[in-house]
Parts: C-alpha cells; structure tokens; sequence
C-alpha cells in the first residue's frame, strides 16, 4: 500500500487530509513537526510526503532541504501544500527542493493528481538523483 | 612703482616743482643781488653821500666862519669857524672809514681834494687865529685870495662831487634793477613752461588715469544694473590695472555669487518641488492608507459573511447530530460548501486585483476564435440563467476574424458579465451580441451584454467598477458576490487595451459593453487606473510571505538548554547564514529531537533540569546514529578533563558571548560542495522547460523561476548552486537584476550564465562580465552548451574552491 507522510501541525487539517487521503487507499501516517518528518521520513520511508510550511521547530523549508540534502530520504517526493499561495512562494518551496506545490484550500482533486503523478514518476525513474556532484551525504 | 600712478604724478610734480624752484631760485637769486645792490647803497654810498654832505656843508660854513674871522677879528668867530673845522675834519675821518678799501678812483680824486681843501682850511683858520691874537696885524691880499680860490674849489668839488653821486646811486640803481628786470623777463617762460608741464601732466592723467578709471566706472554702473557680463580690459599696468584687476575679480565673484544664489534658488524651486511632491505623496499615502483601512474592514466583513455560515451552520449540526437529527446535514453541508466556495473566489479575485495592480499579471496573448470562446462560455453560464428562470439570446457571426489576445482574460470578464446579468435578472431576457468593427487603423470586437434585470440606479453608477461596491447591503443579501467581480472585468479589460462600459435604466435592465481591440498590446497599458483601495496590498502581499521564511543553512545546531532565552540568544549569535538552531529545554527533549534531526552540532549545557548533562552526554554517544555529532558543552566552571574522557568535543564557558560561540562553530562540518539547485530565471515557460530539461537530463536539479522577483525570493530561502539569468525579463532588467542579486547573501559569490537573447554591446558586455561568469547567447546550440558549461565550471571552481567563500572570477 502506498504510504504518505503528511507534515501538518494544524490537526484538523492533518486528521482531515489523513481521511481524505485515506479514503483514496492511502496508507497515511502524520508528522505534527518538521523534526518528526525527518525521523518519520528516515524510520518509515513514506512513498511520498506532504509538507506544510509554517511548521514548528523546523519549518517546511527547513525539513525540505534536509530530506532532500540525505540520501536516505532524499528521493521521496514533497509536495508542498501551504496557504502561502503567490508565484515566489512556489519558487521559493521549489528551491529548497519541493517537488511540486499546492495551496491551501485543498483542491482535493488537484491535489489527488498531482501526489499521482509524483507517484508514477517516482517509480518510473527510480530515486530521483537530486545532487549531481553528490558529497552531502550527511545521515552518517 | 616705476610704473604706478604715485610714479608717474610724482614725477609729474617734481618736474612741476623743479621748475617752480629754478623761477623762485631765479628770483631769489635777483633778489639777492638786487639786496645786495641795495644793501651796498645803504652801507657805503648814502653815509658817504651823507658824510659828503656834511664835510662840504661844514667846509662851506668854515670858509663863511673864516672869512668873518679875517675881516672881525673876533674870537667867537673864530671858535666857531675852528668849530666847524673840526666837524669838517671829523666828517673827513669817518668818510676815509667808509671809503677804506675802496678803490674807485673818482673816488679817491675827490678824497684827496677834499683833503686838500681841509688842509688849506685849517691853514687859513690858523692865519685867521693869528689875526685875531694879533690885532695889529693886518689882513694879507694872499689870504684873501686862497680864501675867495678856496670857495671856489669848494664848490667845484661839491658840484662834482654831486654829479658822481648821480652817476653812483643811478649805477647803484641800475644794479639792483638788473636782477628783478631778469626775473621779470624769465617769468613769462616760466610760467609758459609750467602751463606746458600741467597740460603735458594733465594729459598723462587723462591717458593714464581717467580715461581708464572712466571705463571703470561705466563697467562698474553696468554691473550696478546688473550685467554682469562687462568685459573688462585688464591691460592697465598700475593702479589702474590693479583697480581693473579688483574689479574684474569683483566681477567675477559677483558672477560667483550670482551663480551660487542662483543655484541656491533652484535648490530651494527644487526642494519646494519635492517637499510639493512629497506633500502629494503623503496625501496619495494618507488616502492609500485610509483606503487600505477601509479595504481591510471591507475585507474583513466579506471574509466574516461565509466564515459565519460556515461556524455557524457547523455549530447547528453539531447540535443536530448529537441529538440524532439527521435530515437537514445534506442541506446545512451543502450551506457550509457553498461559503467555502465563496470565501476561496473571494480571495482570489483578491489576489488577482492585487496581481493586476502590481502589474504582475501577464498577457499571455494566443489566437483566439471568438465564436469557439462564446459557446464555451455560454456553456458556462447557461445554467446560473435558466436556473433563474430567464433565457439567453447570443447574436455572433459565424465567420469572424481571430482574434490575438488572452483568451482566458476575455472568457472571465465576459463571465463576469454574464454572470451578473444571470443573478440579477428574473424570468427576463439576456442578449450577448458581438461585433467586429474597425476604428481608423485598428480591428475591436465588442461585446455587448443586456439584460431585463432590476438595472442600476443613475447615483450607484459611479461607484459599479469599484472594488466592494455591490450596489447595497439590502442587495447583498439576496445577490451573492463578491463585489469584486466588476472591478477585476473592468481592470482586465483595461489591461487587454479594452474598456466596459453601462447604460442602464432602473428598474428596466442594464447593458454592459466590452470594447477589445483585436490585437492585444504586447505592453500593458502603461497607466491602469489606479485602485487606491488596493494600493497597499500588493505590499502586503510582498512583505507578508518574507517574514516567516528564515533563510535555509546547510547546518542544523541543537541547543539543549533549560533556559528558552538561551536558545534564541545563540541562534542569533550563529546568524542565519551559518547555521540554522533548534532549541530543546529538557536533556529528554534534546535526545529526542537529536535522534529526529541528526544535526551537525549539539550545545549541552551541563545544567539542565530534568537529568544529569553527562548522562545526557552519554546516551547521545551511545546511539550510533548520534555518537558522530560534535557537542559542545556549555559550563559555568571548566570541567574539560573530564568532558574530553566523556567525549565531548570542547568547553565553552557560561555566559558565552558571540566569540566563544563562533569558536564553538568550529565543530560544524566544512561547506560541502554543490548541494543546491540551478536557479533558472526565464520568464518564457517553453525555454525554461528547455533549460529544465536540458539540466535535469544532466542529473542537475533545476528550479525556475519566472520573473526577478520569483528569483530573489529563491534565493532568500535558499542559496543556488549557480544561476541561469535570461537578460530580457518582464518585471526587471537583466542588468539590474544581476547588480541586485549581487547584493544578496544567497548569491554574492553564486556564479551566473547569462542568456543573452541578442548580441549585447560592447559596454553591456563589459558591465556584465564583471558580475557573470559567462554570458551564453541565446540558440539552439546553446541548450546543449548550458550542462556542459555548467559540468566544466563546476569541474573547475567547486572542487577546489567552495561556494560561498570565494568570489567567482570571470573569465
């Protein structure tokens, strides 16, 4: 079964996306912080994540960039799902290695397309190759 | 002072004076003389005229005395003729006195008559004495005859001796005279010569002083009147051409000051100007800012209407639900949907004036067939108008020419229009008519919308196009909407370089015309009609989202520390840039979160308040996820033997300042290499996809970003590895944007690949080679060029240099 990490420190919205998701046959399991996703992301290799951004602890950026920066974590796809909804947003979400971007409100089926197509890619491609000179290694 | 004025009038006056003094010396001179000549009267010839006088007036009474002496005989006679005698004698003595040493020979001849005179004299006065004596002696015929020959002699001397007189005091005279007749004779020329002089000075002055001194003067009244522009000879080479000298620097500071004042005065226009324009500002502020007050409050009321359908409808199916009454939920759901719904077009149609108010919504023009976007749009609209009852008749031909436009701008206006005619009209009517027509050179289409519907009341007309303005709260609640609807249309058509227009009767229906031309401009209009109301959002919107993105570092920093205030205190002290710091309170805590995290380096601090540090110490070395991390103990006494045993990797002592800490820092791993993104900055999507694909296929990750301000805030989360710049850019020139990103922390040393779109000149090339490493023009062959380039840079300066430290160095 396909399994989702939602990062979220909303519960509502967490337990509301966690039933959406799963009412769409997904395995979801929930991280209320950006320090939790990593150790969620790292211990329970979720197939793909959805990260808020204003997170506790770590932020979203943050998280990111360190699941993107290990190579245990790096080839799950993120896609960013924050209320923070204008054009640098996205780039700024992109550039710390989101893979895709959404908004809140939560356009259920937007988002159910686009956790599709990361899926597909994922498998298609194998671990997406993030770091070309590699050496960031740093989950040692 | 050769050749100075004092000279020259010096000179003047002592040639003036040197002649003066020749005429007095002259004068003098004859004065002398003529004294002298007086002098000599008066000292030897009038006592000796005198002296004359009285020798020959005593001789003449002495021969009278004698010659009664001789024919009397008496005694008293005789005495007195001795008397007189001796008076002659006397006069005699005193006139050889004067005349000693005078050697005029008439002269001395008359002396020594007179002396032969006084001689016989005294001879005949002894005769005389012995007649008397003797009284029987008779007279002698010889005595009388000397006597009567002495007469005689007597006055021959006196006559001659008058005569030479004459001829003495006139000589004398003459003598004197001579002198003063010179002087006289000379005072002509003299004062001829003078006058010469005084003219010959006069016309020196003239030359040399006033002429000059005269020109001055005029140029010193022209410079009175203000004409600053004399020009002023300067070949004077005294005083003259010192007082030229004066005033022309007179002038010239004049011109200075006039220069100056003038400057003084545009400044003082100038600042009236801006502190005008400032005034102006401040009032366009003030208003913006009272309009953003009011947008504020009206946004908030439009945001609070469905918030409380939603809140409340929840509240009621709480209610209902708990007691089991489940016949409404679909209904109350459906209300809750619906203002959602609302609530989200709210917002967006909120965010989409703000883009068309920043200028940051684009055209993306295409060809459009307009009789393909009306059935897809009636379509849309169908629905929402028969739901109301009202049916819709469509007027467009058939055959039109394309159109080159945003057709998704043009579809949600035309809805917009639409729609509105649909919710306002009852069991009405709505026309769409469109028609294509040429104005002078250009092609319009326009679309004309009309409906039966309750129309719009000539006082709510003004206020139709502006934000929030659904004709009234009465409406309001029977017409959703966001009142936003006509203002975006309006706003859109604008930026299409079309225009809406209303005619309406109240009461009896409303005709909305949108007039597009049918090209689009490539440019936006230059001057959307400012929406002060929304003036201060694209702010908002700007600074809002920068706050709660702290910039992404490398490393990550746990701090476990009792103490919150700690925690914040070190992280501002490492700064953003170095590292990002996350604090825990508790050892438990800080296990844990380290455990989550794996930072790069922990901060214990031995005095922590639920366990023991060391213990804490221990069970982070014990984890071999965690044993590797560098920790840095923090401790009021230095207790480094044992920490060193333990595995710590330094002390830092307790209260740390920002130096200890930077030593502290020392533990966290070195930059690694590359681990960032590509940022491409292309506002062309087809190109960037390109570039994207290019760079991925090449195993690089690649962000794009479509404007400049899409690329700075990249940057600001997050540093790129190197940055890909298209020099044409909508929202900023390529040029600036590099001198701006060269600003930033993210990419001060980050290197940039420009693409440049045409052949740059040759001092574009040169400004931009000094903040790029390599401009790339833009083709096809480029593509391929982008990851090779990139390989080979990055094979050449990350390797060896690390980002972040060093700058570039251009090629």
């Amino acid at each position: 079964m396909t399994k989702i990490l939602i990062v979220e420190d909303d519960k509502t919205n967490c337990d509301m996306l966690e039933r959406l998701l799963s009412i769409h046959g997904y395995e979801v399991i929930t991280a209320p912080d950006g320090a939790k996703a990593l150790s969620a992301a790292r211990d329970q290799q979720p197939d793909l994540i959805i990260m808020d951004m204003g997170l506790p602890i770590l932020n979203g950026w943050q998280a990111t960039y360190r699941l993107k920066s290990s190579s245990a974590t790096c080839h799950i796809p993120v896609i960013a799902l924050t209320a923070y909804a204008l054009t640098e947003d996205r780039t700024r979400c992109l550039a710390v290695g989101c893979d895709d971007y959404d908004t809140k409100p939560i356009d259920l089926p937007r988002l159910l397309g686009k956790i599709k197509t990361h899926l597909d890619r994922a498998t298609a491609v194998g671990f997406v190759v993030s770091m070309p000179t590699g050496g960031s290694d740093d989950d040692s | 002072m050769a050749h100075s004025i004092t000279g020259k009038v010096m000179i003047g006056v002592g040639v003036f004076l040197a002649f003066l003094t020749l005429i007095a010396a002259q004068a003098v001179y004859g004065i002398t003389i003529t004294s002298e000549a007086l002098s000599h009267l008066t000292r030897t010839v009038l006592p000796q005229v005198t002296l004359d006088g009285q020798f020959e007036l005593r001789m003449l009474r002495a021969t009278a005395d004698i010659s009664r002496v001789f024919y009397d005989r008496s005694p008293d006679e005789l005495a007195i003729a001795q008397e007189q005698v001796a008076l002659a004698r006397q006069a005699m003595d005193a006139l050889a006195q004067i005349e000693d040493g005078d050697a005029d020979p008439l002269f001395a001849q008359l002396r020594a008559r007179r002396l032969v005179l006084l001689g016989r004299a005294e001879a005949l006065l002894a005769e005389a004495a012995l007649l008397v004596d003797d009284h029987d002696a008779t007279i002698a015929a010889s005595q009388i005859d000397a006597l009567e020959q002495m007469e005689v002699d007597l006055d021959d001397l006196i006559a001659q001796h008058s005569m030479q007189t004459a001829q003495a005091m006139s000589a004398g005279a003459r003598e004197a005279e001579a002198p003063v007749r010179a002087a006289r004779n000379a005072a002509p020329i003299g004062f001829g010569v003078i006058g010469l002089v005084a003219i010959l000075v006069s016309w020196l002055f003239h030359i040399q002083i006033v002429r000059p001194v005269r020109a001055l003067a005029g140029v010193a009244t022209a410079i009175g009147a203000g004409q600053l522009d004399q020009d002023i000879d300067t070949s004077g080479v005294d005083e003259v051409g010192h007082l030229q000298l004066a005033l022309r620097q007179m002038v010239m500071n004049l011109r200075d000051r006039e220069r100056a004042l003038m400057e003084h005065t545009a400044q003082i226009i100038e600042h009236q100007r801006v502190e005008l324009e400032l005034t102006k500002e401040r009032d366009i502020a003030e208003a913006a800012s009272q309009a953003k007050s009011s947008f504020l409050s009206v946004i908030s009321h439009e945001l609070r209407t469905p918030l409380t359908a939603i809140i409340g409808y929840s509240q009621l199916m709480e209610h209902l639900v708990a007691a089991d009454d489940y016949r409404s939920v679909a209904t109350d759901l459906h209300h809750i949907y619906d203002a959602g719904r609302h609530l989200l077009t709210l917002i967006n149609d909120v965010l989409d004036l703000s883009r068309i108010e920043a200028g940051r919504l684009q055209l993306s023009a295409e060809r459009v067939d307009v009789p393909y976007l009306i059935h897809s749009v009636v379509s849309t609209v169908k629905p929402l108008i028969e739901q109301n009852g009202s049916t819709l008749q469509i007027s467009c031909p058939t055959h039109m020419a394309m159109m080159y436009t945003d057709p998704l701008k043009v579809r949600q206006a035309l809805l917009n229009l639409l729609g509105n005619a649909a919710k306002f009209t009852e069991a009405g009517t709505i026309w769409l008519s469109v028609a294509q027509e040429r104005d002078g050179d250009a092609d319009w289409v326009t679309f004309v919308v009309a409906d039966t519907g309750i129309g719009i009341a000539a006082d709510q007309m003004p206020k139709l196009f502006k934000p929030f303005s659904q004709i009234d709260d009465s409406l309001n609640r029977r017409y959703s909407g966001t009142g936003l609807g006509l203002a975006l249309s309006q706003r859109l058509c604008h930026l299409l370089g079309g225009d809406i227009t209303v005619e309406s009767i109240f009461g009896v229906g409303s005709t909305f015309t949108m007039r597009l031309p049918a090209i689009a401009p490539t440019e936006p209009a230059a001057q959307l009609e400012p929406l002060v109301s929304l003036a201060a959002a694209p702010a908002v919107a700007e600074a809002a989202p920068e706050e709660p993105v702290p910039i992404v570092s490398e490393n990550l920093v746990l701090v476990i520390d009792g103490d919150p205030a700690v925690g914040s205190l070190i992280a501002r002290a490492i700064g953003p840039e170095h590292a990002c710091v996350v604090h825990a309170a508790s050892g438990a805590g800080g296990v844990e979160l380290a455990r989550d995290v794996l930072p790069e380096l922990i901060l214990l601090n031995l005095l922590i308040p639920d366990m023991d540090a060391w213990h804490v110490l221990a069970t982070l070395k014990a984890d071999p996820a965690l044993a590797p991390i560098p920790v840095v103990m923090i401790s009021i006494d230095n207790q480094r033997q044992r920490g060193l045993t333990l595995g710590v990797a330094d002390f830092i002592t307790n209260p740390c300042d920002q130096a200890t800490i930077a030593a502290a820092l020392r533990w966290l791993p070195a930059p690694t290499p590359t681990s960032g993104y590509i940022l491409v900055v292309e506002d062309d999507s087809a190109t960037a996809d390109l570039y994207l694909r290019a760079l991925e296929g090449e195993g690089w990750r690649a962000v794009v970003a479509e404007s400049a301000r899409e690329a700075l805030s990249a940057i600001t989360v997050h540093h790129p590895a190197a940055i890909v710049i298209d020099l044409l850019m909508p929202d900023m020139d390529g040029v600036q944007m590099i001198s701006t990103l060269r600003t930033r922390p993210g990419s001060i040393a980050c290197p940039i690949i420009i693409m440049a779109a045409s052949d740059l000149s040759g001092a574009e090339r040169a400004q931009l080679k000094r903040s790029a490493r390599q401009i790339l023009t833009n083709g096809a062959h480029t593509l391929d060029d982008l990851p090779r380039q990139m390989h080979s840079y990055f094979a050449a300066h990350i390797g060896a240099s690390l980002k972040h430290t060093t700058e570039i160095p251009n090629d």
